[in-house]
């Protein structure tokens, strides 16, 4: 085939492919507002109130369980706290009314919540809002309009910055500068170096957390790479290893009251707690605990089911002599398999959703050898939620709008999801792909057909319409059957595509009288060429078989 | 011979938008820099470090001196980018003037070639030799701390690049024959999709960014070329 012939193709080709891109886009952006709008629930004074019947003592018992929070004594005793009219996710104030109770419902005090006697243990928790992950990472080095940001340690006495520390996300390392823009060294795994061929590299970047300490207004930071945690001291120019896994990825990493971090002075009796979690590639979870003054990690000897319950909640304190674990966890139901189901994942989520669960509280205590020991536990069973409440009938708006949007995607969106339902419903997996792949995936999600009827019935009615339309205006067997092809796969998107490369005049053939195209020189019906035009009076090309009139 | 004339007659018409362009960089982005100079951003950027506190990690996240010269530079970018592609594409097709082009003895290749390589020169080198400057100075200069690293400067050649991006959807565009409520705007949509990827969503870093135009420009240059070659003037 020639060169001319070639590019021909690739270039017919580029030109479907970016007009079908662009019309893919703005059906994803025309579906997405759809649904959303579709969230917007009207006003309406009409609507009748819902029917509240009053509670049973149980249901009153059961709720008072559910929407209290349990905390632990010191000896491992578990009270359960309980502020009347509040829900679980409603923040306790210090003048608000509270009742504890112990495991056994038996009310144990009741008062303003400041003036409660018992004191409870604090636990390791995430940096969640206060720290700066891998993510965070690559969105400062975005090409935006405002270029890309760097990440900038100050060293600094009282009001003025002497020192600006820079980090270099390809060489993973700290370059020092001065004030007024002099170098003056490299911060590195190994600590601090004058030349850049002796800084070693800190690794892969997961996280990090800063802080002042006490008597300074220069930030140390708390370092997470992959497989490591440092503490770095910019102003007294100290790299500490804290925390080494040789074998396994570190995932996550929560803190109590290391140097001040959390909770400004930390309370007597309790230790700086370092809590971090790895996990490799058997998917094999581990729980590491640093604490101040420690010359090794403690790993805590947990069993191995609880690697498969993804939906449990660890964690420790470390308080006077002792180490607790601290597990919530739901006991069952389990959560559904949606891997081999994508079909109807919806409805499995819905049911497990509805399903009441049994919970349990388990309070460990650890020993210099990682081994737990448990203490006390707790068991309840919170009640499912009501999908048929009035703000769950607006999810059931929004899912049919969805369901009715998403009959106009391309059929093979639900092939792709079938081919992804692993990233799709793994929490692991999904945070473990780039963002790219994870935007792609969600969209596909949001917007896929899912093997409805309509959906083939429409792609049918569309394939039908462009064998209508394409029939007079064919220029070979092949191509018609790609267009065809074409709208089926991408169903609206696909048609309108067609449309836009394909809608050429017609006109009626002189011989037949049907409707032809004029790509052909030939009519597609009975053969017959194009009519050649009447030479008029004025026409300086002449028909040499014509006579000219005289 | 013939496109070297053809490339100067196409620059000596583009020559006034070049220079409005790096005129006007050259001042909003020096006056910029001077802005920032005279600021005291890096100070108060930590005023809230105090002893015994914790620090918001973001605090630490700092646009360099660059940064509102490089916003203008996306701007003027991609308005010359809109503007040449308009001057070469568009304003012949309104003005009726495209048969007294394509009627001399060139190929219509050449012709195309000649208005390609003049954007391509208009578009990149002006603006690449005003952005190295403001970026020299933004390093040399001690009014601004330490110097700016050289990743700064690199995402000013990729918002540069934006600009050829836009100019050839621009041209995609004016050469379609279509009506405008079908795919006459594609290319422009093309080019807004490209610039919205590269700068706003996706996080794209330099080779994603990279990669991303390079195919886009692929892309757009082959349509711009058949539309020009197949299309009756």
């Amino acid at each position: 085939m020639e060169l001319k012939e070639k590019s021909k193709y690739i270039i017919t080709s580029v030109r479907v492919l970016m007009t079908v891109g662009i019309i893919l886009t703005a059906l994803l952006i025309v579906q997405l507002t759809t649904i959303e709008l579709s969230f917007l629930q009207p006003r309406s004074g009409e609507k009748p109130a819902k029917q509240i019947k009053e509670p049973t003592e149980e249901e009153k018992r059961l709720r008072r369980i559910q929407y209290s929070v349990k905390e632990v004594l010191p000896d491992g005793t578990i009270h359960r706290l309980y502020q009347p009219g509040r829900t679980l996710y409603s923040q306790s104030e210090n003048s608000a009314k509270q009742e504890v109770y112990d495991t056994n419902d038996n009310l144990l005090w009741q008062g303003i919540t400041k003036d409660r006697p018992y004191k409870y243990l604090s636990w390791t928790a995430s940096a969640g809002g206060d720290s700066f992950n891998a993510r965070s990472m690559k969105q400062i080095q975005m090409i935006t309009p405002e270029l890309s940001r760097t990440l900038e340690i100050p060293v600094r006495s009282q009001n003025e910055t002497i020192q600006i520390w820079r980090y270099a996300p390809n060489g993973e390392f700290f370059t020092g500068y001065r004030a007024g823009g002099e170098k003056i060294g490299y911060a590195g795994a190994t600590g601090f170096e004058d030349s850049k061929s002796a800084v070693r590299p800190f690794g892969q970047f997961g996280s990090f957390f800063a802080w002042c300490p006490k008597e300074s207004f220069s930030p140390t930071l708390l370092w997470q790479t992959k497989r490591r945690i440092y503490q770095i001291n910019f102003e007294k120019r100290k790299v500490e290893l804290l925390f080494e896994s040789p074998d396994a990825d570190i995932t996550d990493i929560f803190v109590y009251t290391w140097d001040s971090i959390i909770g400004g002075e930390p309370p007597p009796g309790y230790r700086p707690l370092l809590y971090c979690r790895t996990k490799d590639r058997t998917e094999d979870r581990q729980h590491h605990l640093v604490m101040r003054g420690m010359t090794r990690s403690l790993t805590v000897k947990t069993p191995e089911e609880w690697n498969d319950r993804m939906n449990s909640q660890i964690r420790f304190t470390a308080f006077e002599q002792s180490v607790f674990l601290y597990r919530e966890w739901v006991e069952s139901p389990a959560l559904p398999n949606y891997l081999g189901n994508p079909r109807h994942a919806d409805q499995l989520w819905r049911e497990y959703r509805a399903a009441p669960k049994k919970r349990r509280l388990d309070i460990y205590k650890v020993d210099d050898r990682g081994n737990i020991e448990l203490i006390s536990q707790f068991g309840w069973t919170d009640p499912g939620e009501d999908l048929t409440d009035p703000a769950a009938g607006w999810l059931s708006v929004r899912e049919k709008v969805r369901r009715c949007v998403n009959q106009f995607s391309p059929p093979f969106y639900d092939f792709l999801a079938y081919l992804l339902a692993k990233y799709i419903w793994s929490p692991d997996l999904y945070r473990s792909i780039g963002e790219v792949a994870r935007e792609i995936i969600m969209a596909l999600e949001q917007t896929r057909p899912g093997f409805r009827v309509w959906n083939w019935i429409l792609g049918a009615m569309m394939v039908g319409f462009a064998a209508w339309h394409g029939w007079p205006r064919r220029t070979s067997r092949a191509a018609f059957i790609f267009w065809l092809t074409f709208v089926g796969l991408f169903n609206l998107a696909g048609l309108l595509t067609y449309l836009a490369l394909n809608h050429t005049p017609i006109i009626k053939c002189s011989t037949c009288g049907k409707r032809r195209g004029l790509a052909q020189p030939r009519c597609v019906q009975c053969g017959a060429d194009l009519p050649a035009p009447k030479p008029g009076k004025l026409d300086l090309i002449f028909d040499t078989q014509l006579k000219p009139t005289t | 011979m013939k496109f070297l004339m053809l490339l100067r007659k196409e620059l000596r018409e583009s020559l006034p938008l070049i220079l409005l362009a790096v005129i006007a960089l050259l001042i909003i982005g020096g006056i910029a820099l001077r802005l920032e100079a005279r600021s005291v951003r890096s100070a108060w950027s930590y005023s809230s470090l105090s002893p015994g506190t914790t620090a918001n990690p973001y605090w630490f996240c700092q646009f360099s001196s660059l940064s509102i010269a490089g916003s203008w530079l996306f701007v003027i970018s991609i308005a010359l980018g809109l503007a040449l592609g308009v001057l070469h594409f568009w304003i012949p097709h309104f003005t009726r003037t495209w048969p007294f082009l394509l009627h001399r003895c060139v190929g219509k290749m050449t012709i195309l070639a000649a208005k390609l390589t003049a954007a391509a020169i208009g578009c990149i080198l002006p603006l690449g030799v005003v952005w190295l400057a403001l970026y020299w100075y933004a390093c040399r200069s001690n009014a601004f701390g330490i110097p700016v690293p050289a990743r700064v400067f690199i995402d000013g050649l990729i918002l540069i690049a934006l600009g050829l991006v836009v100019y050839l959807g621009t041209a995609l565009a004016g050469l379609s024959r279509v009506r405008w409520y079908t795919t006459k705007i594609f290319g422009l949509a093309f080019a807004a999709l490209v610039l919205f990827i590269t700068t706003v969503q996706f996080q794209c870093g330099l080779l994603r960014a990279c990669v991303i135009m390079v195919v886009s420009i692929m892309i757009l240059l082959s349509q711009v070329v058949d539309t020009f070659l197949k299309r009756e003037y």
